[in-house]
C-alpha cells in the first residue's frame, strides 16, 4: 500500500472515532452553559418580580400564568426555607404543537407584611433531541468534508512532496557502483528529504572510493604477482634456448614450466573471479549465443578432436541476451572446457539452444555429481591437476551478476542448464 | 633496429634485454618515467616497449608525451594491469599494441616484428623465410611462386613459427598464441602436437624450406 493511502486510512478510522467523542464532549459543555445562563435568568427574574411583588400587591395574586410567566401563591404560615429550587420539565406549546421542554425556578418569599409566598417562574429552554439531531447533522458535514479534503491535500500536496522522495529512489536504484555516473540533485522543499539525498549521496560516493580502492589493490596486487612470474617464466624460456641440455634435464625444465604456467592461470582465474563479484565488467552489449557458441565450439574443435570428443550445436531457437561480451564469453569457454576435461576418449558434447536458455550435456563419469559443491572454489571432482578448480566457479559468478540460473542434472550424460532470466 | 625498454622490474628488463639482443637488436634500457623520458628525448627508436606502473610516473603519460613530439615509433605497452580501461586508453592514445603480463618471450618478438612491420611504410609487408613468404593481411603462403593452402589455425602456427625462426618456443605459447585463451589444461597441450604434425606434411608436400623440430618437454624449434 502506498503510503498517502496507508496514511487516509488511519486518519479516516481515527476521526471517525474523534469527531464523535469530541461531539459528546461539546453536547455536554454548550448544555451546561446554556442551563446555566437560564438559571441565571430565571434568578434574575425571581429578584425582579419580588421587588414589583412588594410595590405592587396586586402581583401577589397571580395564581395562573396566563401572559406572565410565573405565578404567586399565598401559603399558609410555617417556616419554609428561602432556597432556590430548580427543575425541566416540558409543556405542551401551541405554537409548536408539541410539548417543549421548560425550565422552572420555585422558591418562597416573604411579603411585606411577613406572609410567605411561593413564587414560580418558568423559561423556554433548548429542545436538546433537535439540538442533538443538528449537531449529529452538521458533525456528518464536517466529517465528510474533512475526508474529503484530507483526500485532496494528499493528493496534490503529498504527491508533490514525496516526488522528491521518489527522486532519492530512483537514483539509488539506478545506481551502480564503478559507473562513476553521479546521482541526479535534488531540490525538496522538505528538510528531511534535502538531508537524506546528502546523506545518501555521501554514501554513494564513499561507496564509490571504498570500491575504486579496492579495485585499485586488486590491480596492485595482480601486478605484485604477475611481474615475478613473468620474470620466472622468461628466464627459464631464455635459459632452455641458451643451454644444450640433456633431454632429461629439459623435460624438467618443461615440468617447471608447466606448473609456472599453471600459477599464472590460477592467478588470472583468481582475477577474474575477484573483478566479476567487484562488477568490473560494466560495459554491456545485446550477444548472440548462437553465434558465440558456435565460434568457441569452432576454437574447441581441435582439443576436442585429439580426445575424439564430437561436439554438436542443436539451434531450436535464437537466444540473445544482454550481458558483458567478455563474460558471456568466458561463461561459456569455462563450461566447455569444464565438459572437455571431465570427457573420456571419444565422449561426446551437446549444445541445445533454446528461446530463453540453452544447455550443454558430455559424457562422463557415470555418476552424478553433488551439485551443492561442484561451483565451489577448488573443489574438484577428480583428483586431476589439469584444472584450477576455478571454472565453474567463475560460470557461477558470471550468472549470478546476471540474474542467470544454472541447473544441473544427470541423465546418463552431464547437463549444465543455463536460464537466462525474461526480460 | 633500436629499441628502448621502460620497465622498473630489474629481473624483466635484464631477460627481455637478452632475448631481444639474441634477434639482433640494439637494446637500450630505461627504469623509470624520468629516465625513460630523458632517452626518448635524445634518441630515435624503432619500437619502445613501456611499463604502466613506473615510479615517478604512468607509463600513459610517457606515451602521450612521445606522441606531442611526433616521433613515429612503434609503441607496445606492456602491463601487468590486465585492466580493459588501461589497454582502450592506451590503444586510444596511440600505443600499437598492448601485451599483458606475464607473457612469453616468442609472444613479445612476434608483437615487436608486427609493430614494426606496420610502422614501415615500404610497401614490404611480407615475412619472408627462405623459399616461403607469407602475407599476414591476405593471410596466403607462397611457397616457390606457388599457393599453398593453409587452414587458420594451420597459418596461425607458421606464421608464429616464421617469426621466431631459430628460438625456442613453448607449446604453452603457441597454443595461446593460436587457440586464445581455451586451453587451460596443460597435459591437454598435446593436441598441439597433432596440428604441428599436419602443418609438417603439407609444408614437406610443398617443398618448403623449413624445419620444425620437436624440444622434448617443452615446446618447437623452427629452423
Amino acid at each position: 500500500m502506498k503510503l498517502q493511502n496507508y496514511t487516509l486510512r488511519y486518519l479516516a478510522i481515527t476521526l471517525l472515532v474523534v469527531i464523535p467523542i469530541w461531539a459528546g464532549l461539546f453536547y455536554v459543555l454548550i448544555l451546561d452553559e446554556v442551563y446555566d445562563n437560564i438559571d441565571d435568568d430565571l434568578k434574575n427574574s425571581k429578584i425582579i418580580i419580588i421587588r414589583q411583588a412588594f410595590a405592587d400587591e396586586k402581583l401577589l395574586n397571580t395564581p395562573e400564568f396566563g401572559i406572565n410567566k410565573f405565578t404567586i401563591k399565598p401559603l399558609p404560615k410555617g417556616d419554609y426555607s428561602s432556597k432556590d429550587e430548580f427543575s425541566s420539565s416540558s409543556e405542551f406549546m401551541e405554537y409548536d404543537d408539541d410539548d417543549e421542554p421548560i425550565r422552572t425556578l420555585t422558591t418562597v418569599f416573604n411579603d411585606k407584611n411577613g406572609n410567605p409566598h411561593e413564587l414560580i417562574i418558568k423559561a423556554s429552554i433548548v429542545e436538546e433531541d433537535e439540538l442533538l439531531e443538528d449537531l449529529a447533522v452538521a458533525l456528518l458535514g464536517l466529517y465528510v468534508m474533512l475526508v474529503i479534503s484530507i483526500l485532496v491535500v494528499n493528493h496534490f500536496l503529498l504527491k508533490r512532496i514525496w516526488k522528491s522522495f521518489h527522486a532519492i529512489l530512483g537514483n539509488l536504484k539506478n545506481f551502480k557502483l564503478g559507473t562513476g555516473i553521479k546521482p541526479k540533485p535534488i531540490k525538496s522543499p522538505i528538510d528531511e528529504f534535502n538531508t537524506l539525498a546528502k546523506e545518501v549521496e555521501e554514501m554513494l560516493q564513499r561507496n564509490e572510493v571504498i570500491y575504486s580502492s579496492q579495485k585499485q589493490f586488486i590491480e596492485n596486487a595482480s601486478h605484485e604477482l604477475q611481474t615475478p612470474l613473468a620474470i620466472s617464466i622468461n628466464k627459464l624460456e631464455l635459459f632452455a634456448e641458451n643451454n644444450t641440455l640433456p633431454e632429461e634435464q629439459m623435460i624438467e625444465i618443461g615440468k617447471i614450466a608447466d606448473t609456472l604456467n599453471r600459477l599464472v592461470r590460477l592467478n588470472k582465474s583468481l582475477l577474474m573471479l575477484s573483478k566479476i563479484e567487484n562488477q568490473q565488467y560494466a560495459e554491456e552489449e545485446l550477444v548472440n549465443f548462437n553465434e558465440l557458441i558456435q565460434q568457441l565450439a569452432d576454437d574447441f574443435s581441435d582439443l576436442a578432436a585429439y580426445k575424439e570428443i564430437s561436439i554438436t550445436v542443436t539451434e531450436n531457437a535464437s537466444l540473445h541476451f544482454s550481458m558483458n561480451k567478455g563474460l558471456a564469453t568466458a561463461l561459456i569457454n569455462n563450461l566447455l572446457k569444464n565438459a572437455v576435461t571431465h570427457n573420456h576418449q571419444g565422449g561426446s558434447i551437446t549444445f541445445l539452444i533454446d528461446e530463453n536458455s540453452f544447455t550443454i550435456s558430455n559424457s562422463g563419469a557415470n555418476l552424478p555429481l553433488n551439485p551443492e559443491v561442484i561451483f565451489n572454489r577448488f573443489y574438484r571432482h577428480t583428483n586431476t591437476n589439469e584444472s584450477t578448480g576455478l571454472g565453474l566457479a567463475i560460470v557461477k559468478s558470471i550468472a549470478n551478476t546476471y540474474s542467470i540460473s544454472i541447473a544441473y542434472s544427470f541423465n546418463n550424460s552431464h547437463q549444465f542448464k543455463i536460464i537466462f532470466p525474461k526480460k | 633496429m633500436k629499441i628502448l625498454i621502460i620497465e622498473d622490474e630489474a629481473g624483466l628488463r635484464e631477460v627481455i634485454q637478452q632475448s631481444l639482443e639474441k634477434e639482433k637488436y640494439i637494446v637500450e634500457t630505461a627504469h623509470d618515467f624520468i629516465s625513460g623520458l630523458d632517452k626518448l628525448g635524445s634518441y630515435d627508436y624503432d619500437c619502445v616497449l613501456i611499463d604502466i606502473m613506473l615510479p615517478n610516473g604512468n607509463g600513459l603519460d610517457l606515451l602521450a608525451e612521445i606522441k606531442k613530439q611526433r616521433k613515429q615509433e612503434a609503441i607496445i605497452i606492456i602491463s601487468a594491469k590486465d585492466a580493459v580501461d588501461d589497454k582502450v586508453k592506451g590503444l586510444d592514445l596511440g600505443a600499437d599494441d598492448y601485451l599483458s603480463k606475464p607473457f612469453h618471450l616468442a609472444e613479445l618478438h612476434a608483437r615487436i616484428k608486427s609493430a614494426i612491420r606496420r610502422k614501415s611504410h615500404n610497401g614490404d609487408n611480407l615475412v619472408v623465410w627462405k623459399n616461403l613468404t607469407l602475407s599476414p593481411e591476405q593471410r596466403s603462403v607462397i611457397v616457390n611462386d606457388e599457393n599453398l593452402v593453409l587452414n587458420r589455425k594451420e597459418f596461425d602456427l607458421l606464421y608464429y613459427f616464421v617469426i621466431n625462426p631459430n628460438r625456442l618456443i613453448s607449446k604453452t605459447a603457441l597454443a595461446e598464441y593460436v587457440w586464445g585463451d581455451h586451453t587451460d589444461q596443460a597435459d591437454n597441450l598435446d593436441f598441439v602436437y597433432s596440428q604441428i604434425k599436419n602443418l609438417r606434411k603439407k609444408l614437406k608436400d610443398a617443398n618448403a624450406e623449413i624445419d620444425i623440430q620437436a624440444v622434448y618437454g617443452i615446446g618447437y624449434k623452427m629452423s
